[in-house]
């Protein structure tokens, strides 16, 4: 009777975790012990060799697919960011399934659960730098460390200082500041 | 010498945390130059030379070849995972040397003689100051994390009201059984907090 009150609480509070949804299952989730903490890191092709050629791959796990359906269209790719980063249509329907699937909130991995939840409600924001919890993790750095720092020079070179960022890993261990190495969160 | 004994513990995991939150304020602290000669890369860095720079094709920006850098072995987070891991540990061998007995009123008959210095209890006592120190590390690393404007759904506000919950139910369960001179039931509450500390780490892990 004491296991299966054990084991039916242990269902709830899981299930309970309403920001975790589908494409992996609850199941394989709550019983993976390999650590899902960050983002999923970028597993196709395309989207590293085309993404990847102009900037750092962005996980699709950094946005939620809202965001991703408003980015990866032909219309938005002809101006993306004042650039052209058109793509031919095989190559850019692999990349926006791949980033629908993979969005943040379909993921399960906890830095993207969290980016799900905060943008849950509202217009869906192109930038991952206009993500509220995003903007508060960094809002302590200095300027200088940034904008003023010729190595970083935006906080859209997510890579320059985080030395994991193209495994998906993003937490304050894993960081230095180009040219402060010393600064800690 | 049991309260020493506590004190002593208590005492300990307090400095381990307080080094590890003291190592993460070092930030504007002066350094010797001699730290930048071990790391010659930095140096090409700073000076922004291209031999450190990966230029992109087609007018993109460049992004920077970074220094071979290591995480720390010991910082604040790190230590409060162990730390929490510990505390599960502790707890699940608190678990595995309970001996079944009667507890509370409904007991009829004699009951044997309450130990509070058997495996169990020690165990049980291990768990408590684990699990304090494991909040207190969090507290003191991951202070930013927890945002209630973020609601109920983000997962590092949900960590930090499961894990603390937790860690209290259990302390009370084994406060309120070293305290009692007779059996008490303290288990479901106890394994009760220690369901809510796993959950916790799950959701973060």
């Amino acid at each position: 009777m004491k296991k299966l009150i054990f084991l039916l609480m242990t269902g709830t509070l899981l299930g309970a975790s309403s920001t975790v949804q589908a494409e992996e299952s609850l199941f394989q989730w709550a019983t993976t012990v390999w650590r899902e903490k960050e983002v999923k890191p970028v597993t196709n092709k395309t989207w590293k060799e085309e993404c990847g050629s102009c900037h750092l791959a962005y996980q699709p796990g950094l946005l939620p697919a809202k965001s991703w359906e408003k980015l990866l269209n032909e219309k938005a790719l002809n101006d993306h960011f004042g650039e052209n980063a058109s793509l031919g249509d095989a190559a850019l329907k692999e990349i926006h399934d791949y980033a629908i699937a993979n969005a943040a909130d379909k993921s399960w991995y906890k830095r993207s659960r969290k980016i799900a939840v905060a943008t849950e409600t509202g217009d869906a924001p192109v930038r991952i730098t206009e993500l509220r919890y995003i903007k508060r993790k960094h809002q302590k750095i200095p300027e200088k460390m940034i904008k003023g720092n010729p190595d970083v020079k935006s906080l859209s070179y997510c890579n320059a200082c985080h030395t994991k960022a193209e495994e998906g890993v993003y937490d304050n261990d894993t960081v230095s500041i180009p040219n402060y190495p010393d600064w800690k969160d | 010498m049991r309260g020493i004994k506590f004190a002593a513990a208590a005492l300990c995991l307090a400095v381990c945390s307080g080094t590890a939150w003291a190592q993460e304020q070092t930030t504007e602290l002066p350094r010797l130059t001699s730290e930048y000669v071990k790391d010659p890369a930095a140096f090409k860095l700073a000076a922004n030379e291209p031999e450190v720079l990966v230029k992109k094709p087609g007018g993109a920006a460049p992004t920077v070849r970074q220094p071979e850098f290591e995480p720390p072995m010991f910082s604040g987070s790190n230590v409060h995972k162990y730390l929490g891991i510990a505390t599960v540990a502790a707890a699940a061998a608190t678990f595995l040397t309970h001996k079944d007995r009667c507890e509370g009123a409904a007991c009829a008959g004699p009951q044997p003689p309450r130990s509070t210095h058997n495996t169990h209890a020690n165990f049980g006592k291990a768990t408590a100051v684990l699990a304090a120190a494991t909040v207190a590390t969090g507290l003191l690393s991951h202070w930013d994390d927890f945002n209630l404007e973020d609601g109920l759904a983000d997962p590092d506000n949900q960590h930090v009201l499961l894990g603390a919950t937790g860690a209290a139910l259990m302390m009370y369960a084994i406060n309120k059984s070293a305290r009692s001179n007779v059996p008490t039931n303290h288990a479901g509450v106890a394994e009760l907090g220690a369901l809510g500390m796993i959950v916790a780490i799950k959701l973060t892990w």
